[in-house]
């Protein structure tokens, strides 16, 4: 069927497809099989003089070991440094490709330029994934890393799920590293979790803020609770407002807030208020009593509710606009989607106009249930 | 050598013991072959000679309808001395109660005859020979196919006689343009074969070239479909069969419908049906009997199956060695401690646990049905749960396995989900040498592969490769359109007039 | 092997495929030469320029049958300039080529196998795309087609997952808009468009040329609608700030997918398999067409070999090229140049086809 030179082409077209086939297939470089690598899990980063302090935190994947995870603390430049020299120190190859959580301790959170140095190499790297959730530690990132909590060994797991359920809850803003980036490319601030030890336990209630790639301070709970409100209303809740009404005490629960926002910026100044409507229901009165019942005594709880909320609300803004004056309720990436042109005018001096900007908040209540008893 | 050679020259003498001495010479040490002399006619003076072939023929039949009646009815006194063609014409018009009769002139016909289980009756003085329809070996009832058991659907299938495989198909298709064409192949063997068609449905294009092919098959015996199935194939070194091939008659039916071809061989309870493309091999007859949503569902359950059968085994490997990171966390350490006693690659893992799916499946294929099955049980208990406990493999690598072997059940061509098994092993290669990419790189491949591949000049893969131009014939792939929109005549087999397509 | 005839449709397939592989390599150069959000403007400009464009140029195919413009200008223009016109179009395929390839080894090797020469990466592809090259445009036309059908399209579904994290106010602000910047980068756009290069050979392959007209109109309508489809995915995703500093932005884009229920984490390799049968689609189709130009300005019989002469050039281009990342900042001319002559060639053919036919008429 064939002539001899076909033949000899077809051997020919077989013999150099083996040959390249072998030299191709000599490698499997990027070969390295799944219980031949550390995982870590968490990385915990500390300033110390020369460099910084990388703690990790690697759980252990032999069955029927009783330690659940081994932690490593080296003095590294980076976090390549800090691979490189961890793969001398392990029979494993590191891999941070199952990253967790990023805890960022409070001295480097401070120093801005290492911050900007840290971030970026978060972000130019392929392996480490932008959706890696990050935190401050109230103190050293070394400390949270090597809380035994006896609930969950592993503290990166512990960590990720907490941040994972407050974002879910609308507890936090800012769960990633990615968000963050994204906050701090778009407007220049961002609210960071903050981290601190409780106990046995590790606990995330306050927020760190963060201007310019540098923590300027953290805002409590309920300052947090109020920034949430402003940025995320459809999903933000406020879980519990105590007053005292007629020698009562009261607590509310505040969901569904519905809130519209107006800009106005003439020159410099610059002047935003926000509406916002709260429907609330009544979290726990005192048995025995019927004054809820009574429409005008509702009127007083809802007076002293907003009353309440407004001057949380009040001190939060005082703290953005005079003690820190970091932007965090995102009023500059309004003005630069919708009023582009009067930002541009003041983009360079923005800093000042926030601060003495007019920011108001107008809030009205609605008392939408009192619970399954009257 | 030379009498077999010079046979096809040699006509049939108009003296008796001439053509017996030939004949004795061509069947020289074949006992099985009955050479039987007798006088007949009224006289008891007509020298006539039968020559058939012990167990192929029903011998009854010959020697009550023929014999019988040419003992009794011929009157020869006058016809003694008439010339042959008169003595044959008469014996032609006797009231012989044969159904299929004829005419033979050469020596080399009465063989060929004689060996396809035909009585050839010769007469003294005559130069013509004829042949009385007597095939009555012992046939195999009609059976369930083996291969191809539906829940609801007919349950007789084809056996190893043409003639009523070509019955079982006509009771379906009762059209006078159901074409039935008879072929022969093989010199030695002389098989049968028909080819059936549908005139004013079939791709004219596509049956000439079956047609073709056929005559063009030299080959000295053909035991069974498949040798005809290789010989008339478009890509013999292709993994993927090119002819589809099927035990139920209603498939068969099904084919003609479309318009496709039917080849039916003696002796091989298969027909084959071409064109075929990669989508008729992913259709099984039951679809079309199980209720519209329920199909629906069970082919979408199939074209699931496939990218597991292909790649499940070669997407382990490639995880477990070079993308760690796409398991959920949780699952990535379960894996890794699971791997951590075992010695073994996760490619050698795999290969090994393929390697001996493939040999449980070939040894319950060779032991008898009662005993088969417990076999495949017991050394999937074994090997799979004592091996783990071992720590020789992991448990993930046995489901993987196992999750695959069960995958490669769900198509319903044999032939088709051997041909993914064969490349599995190829993917497995590829992922161990470069993951995903080389699984990617493979599946370039074997686009390219598919997409050159064609079956009797249809594209393999239509109609996805003009899926715009044969949108409707796309309603009957991944689901089953009800049987009111169903299109039999698919628009790939209606292109012969349309160029270049 | 001599005739070969692909259907309108696959030629769409084809023509929508090449340009999206350009269209992905070029938005990063869309994304940061616009301050603001508005690169779709460049988009919608940069279609209909084209759109208009193909009107002449399909009729003086239609009434040319079967011949690619190379062709009809070897026709009607002197030897010297169709033979410069035949080596720039060889120069420009196999250029594309290879930076196709290497763009897109580089997102190999960065996000799947980091230690794995990238030599070995290119060529893997290249003999791949090659031994498709050398089947013939209608095995290429099929490829097409299937790959549209199992990777293009999951491919976009699978990333419009990734609106989950989205930002959709991110598309603002439209106005003041920088018109400068717009106007900038339409060259690109239109370079992004690259499906109208290939058209030009591709048309002559088709079985029914009188559909031609309809299938450029569809390619130009189609292949906008899913550039600004993606670039607005990458700008509601990441904001305009952020997406100045990405390289690749549908990798980054792929991170962030998250189909409920989905059990894979780094959904960037789920999305990269389907982009590697894309890309070599694009490669192989590319390939074909620079053996098709190689043998309309040498004048052979038969193309098929070139590809040959094809896989070592495009080798060695491919590795000693640099990223496309590092080539933004001298690219600008190139793409203005190349851009222009992509529109002006067949145009002008276009120009002297019909003067040449008046004089005759006269």
């Amino acid at each position: 069927m064939f002539t001899d030179i076909e033949v000899q082409m077809k051997n020919i077209k077989t013999i150099i497809i083996i040959i390249i086939t072998s030299i191709l297939l000599t490698g499997c470089w990027d070969s390295v099989e799944i219980n031949k690598r550390e995982y870590i899990f968490a990385v915990g980063i500390d300033k110390n003089d020369k460099a910084l302090t990388f703690t990790s935190e690697i759980p252990k994947i032999n069955e029927g070991s009783e330690e659940q995870r081994l932690v490593y603390t080296k003095d590294s430049e980076n976090f390549s440094d800090f691979y490189a020299t961890s793969y001398l120190h392990s029979e494993k190859a590191i891999s941070d490709r199952l990253m967790q959580v990023i805890v960022l301790g409070e001295d480097v959170a401070r120093d801005s330029e290492t911050v900007k140095r840290i971030f970026d190499e978060i972000q130019r790297s392929p392996q480490m994934n932008r959706r890696v959730k990050i935190c401050i530690a109230k103190g050293k990132a070394q400390d949270i890393i090597n809380t035994e909590i006896p609930s969950n060994p592993i503290v990166g797991r512990f960590l990720s799920e907490m941040l994972i359920k407050l974002k879910r809850e609308n507890y936090q803003d800012v769960y990633t590293f990615d968000e963050a980036i994204l906050n701090l490319g778009k407007t220049g601030n961002t609210m960071i979790p903050v981290v601190e030890i409780n106990e046995k336990s590790l606990k995330v209630e306050r927020a760190g803020v963060f201007k310019e790639y540098e923590l300027k301070g953290f805002l409590e709970p309920d300052e947090v609770a109020a920034v949430m409100v402003v940025l995320n209303p459809n999903k933000a809740k406020i879980r519990n407002v105590n007053i005292m009404v007629e020698g009562t005490n009261v607590s509310l629960g505040v969901v569904d807030i519905i809130m519209t926002t107006d800009m106005y910026l003439g020159g410099d100044k610059l002047t935003v208020d926000y509406y916002a409507t709260l429907n609330s229901y009544i979290d726990s009165f005192i048995i025995g009593s019927n004054k809820l019942e009574d429409q005008s005594y509702l009127n007083k709880i809802k007076e002293e509710a907003i009353k309440s909320i407004f001057a949380v609300s009040e001190s939060t803004l005082y703290k953005l606009q005079h003690v820190y004056k970091t932007d965090l309720l995102k009023i500059k990436e309004g003005l630069f989607k919708y009023h582009k042109q009067d930002y541009e005018k003041i983009s360079d001096k923005y800093d000042e106009v926030f601060e003495a900007a007019d920011i108001n908040i107008h809030l009205d209540m609605v008392i939408k249930s009192t619970g399954l008893v009257k | 050598m030379s009498i077999y050679e010079d046979l096809d020259s040699i006509k049939v003498d108009a003296d008796l013991k001439k053509n017996e001495t030939v004949l004795k010479e061509v069947f020289r040490d074949a006992n099985d072959i009955v050479f039987r002399n007798m006088k007949v006619g009224q006289n008891k003076k007509l020298k006539i000679l039968l020559f058939y072939v012990d167990g192929m023929t029903t011998k009854d039949s010959i020697s009550e309808y023929a014999v019988q009646t040419l003992m009794e009815s011929i009157n020869l006194e006058n016809l003694e001395k008439s010339n042959g063609i008169e003595l044959e014409n008469k014996v032609l018009q006797t009231n012989i109660a044969i159904t299929e009769l004829g005419v033979l002139q050469t020596l080399q016909e009465c063989v060929d005859k004689a060996l396809s289980g035909e009585t050839i009756l010769f007469i003294d003085t005559c130069s013509k020979v004829i042949w009385l329809s007597s095939r009555g070996w012992q046939l195999r009832g009609i059976q369930e196919p083996a291969a191809e058991t539906l829940i609801r659907g007919a349950r007789d299938g084809f056996i190893e006689t043409m003639k009523i495989n070509i019955t079982l198909i006509r009771r379906r298709i009762r059209d006078p343009k159901l074409k039935v064409k008879y072929m022969q192949a093989g010199t030695r063997s002389k098989t049968d074969l028909a080819l059936m068609y549908i005139e004013d449905i079939v791709n004219k294009t596509v049956l000439e070239e079956v047609e073709k092919r056929i005559k063009n098959i030299d080959i000295e015996a053909v035991l069974e479909s498949s040798y005809i199935e290789e010989l008339i194939e478009d890509d013999v070194y292709s993994p993927f069969p090119q002819v589809e091939n099927t035990e139920r008659p209603d498939a068969a039916a099904s084919a003609l419908l479309e318009g496709r071809v039917v080849i039916a061989v003696d002796n091989t309870p298969t027909v084959l049906m071409a064109p075929a493309t990669f989508v008729s091999f992913m259709q099984s007859s039951e679809d079309y009997y199980e209720r519209w949503m329920l199909a629906c569902l069970i082919r979408m359950i199939r074209y699931i199956a496939l990218p597991i059968v292909m790649l499940l085994p070669a997407i382990y490997v490639a995880v477990a060695q070079f993308h760690p990171n796409m398991l959920p966390t949780q699952l990535a350490l379960y894996v890794a401690a699971s791997r951590a006693n075992v010695p073994f690659p996760p490619y050698f893992e795999a290969l090994l646990m393929e390697l001996v799916m493939e040999l449980v499946r070939e040894a319950s294929l060779r032991i008898t049905t009662p005993v088969g099955s417990t076999i495949g049980l017991v050394s999937g208990l074994v090997i799979g749960s004592a091996s783990v406990e071992a720590g020789l493999i992991t448990p993930i690598a046995v489901i993987i396995v196992a999750l695959t072997a069960l995958a490669s059940f769900a198509i319903p061509s044999y032939n088709f989900s051997t041909s993914l098994r064969m490349i599995r092993f190829g993917f497995i290669i590829l992922s161990s040498f470069f993951g995903l990419f080389g699984i990617s790189i493979g599946l370039c491949i074997l686009i390219i592969h598919l997409c050159t591949l064609k079956s009797f000049g249809v594209p393999y893969l239509t109609p996805m490769t003009h899926f715009i131009e044969r949108r409707s014939d796309l309603k009957d792939t991944i689901i089953r359109p009800k049987i009111k929109t169903l299109v039999r005549k698919p628009k790939y087999l209606q292109v012969e007039k349309e160029k270049g397509k | 092997m001599f005739e070969q005839k692909i259907t309108p449709y696959q030629n769409l397939s084809i023509l929508i495929l090449v340009s999206f592989a350009f269209q992905s390599i070029l938005m990063p150069l869309l994304l940061s030469e616009i301050d603001g959000p508005v690169g779709w403007m460049t988009i919608i400009i940069a279609a209909v320029v084209l759109y208009f464009a193909l009107k002449p140029i399909n009729k003086m195919m239609l009434k040319y049958k079967d011949n690619s413009v190379l062709s009809i200008i070897n026709k009607i223009f002197p030897k010297f300039l169709s033979k410069l016109t035949g080596i720039y179009y060889i120069v420009m395929f196999l250029t594309a080529n290879s930076i196709l390839m290497k763009d897109f080894a580089e997102q190999i090797k960065l996000m799947m196998l980091f230690r794995t020469p990238l030599g070995t990466i290119i060529i893997l592809i290249l003999l791949t795309a090659s031994y498709a090259t050398k089947k013939g445009i209608k095995t290429i036309a099929n490829i097409a087609s299937i790959a549209v059908l199992i990777a293009f399209i999951p491919y976009l579904l699978i990333i419009i997952f990734s609106t989950y994290y989205a930002d959709y106010s991110n598309v603002f602000p439209i106005y003041p808009f920088d018109v400068t910047g717009v106007v900038r980068s339409v060259p690109g756009s239109i370079l992004g468009f690259f499906g109208f290069s290939i058209l030009l050979f591709s048309n002559s392959k088709v079985t029914v040329q009188e559909n031609n007209r309809l299938i450029s109109r569809k390619f130009i309508i189609i292949s906008s609608i899913l550039y600004i489809a993606c670039y607005l995915l990458i700008i509601v995703k990441f904001g305009i700030k952020e997406s100045v500093h990405l390289v690749w932005p549908f990798i980054s884009v792929m991170k962030y997918v998250n189909i409920p229920g989905f059990f894979f984490e780094s959904t960037e390799i789920v999305g990269l398999c389907f982009q590697i049968i894309v890309t070599f689609s694009c490669i192989c189709i590319i390939a074909y067409f620079t053996n098709m130009a190689m043998q309309e300005t040498f004048n052979t019989r038969e193309n098929g070999y070139f590809v040959f002469i094809q896989i070592p050039i495009l080798y060695i281009m491919a590795v000693v090229l640099p990223g496309m990342y590092m080539m933004f900042p001298y690219i600008q001319w190139p793409i203005i140049v190349l851009s222009s002559l992509n529109l002006l060639i067949p145009l002008i053919a276009t120009l002297v086809d019909a003067k040449s036919k008046k004089a005759k008429s006269n």
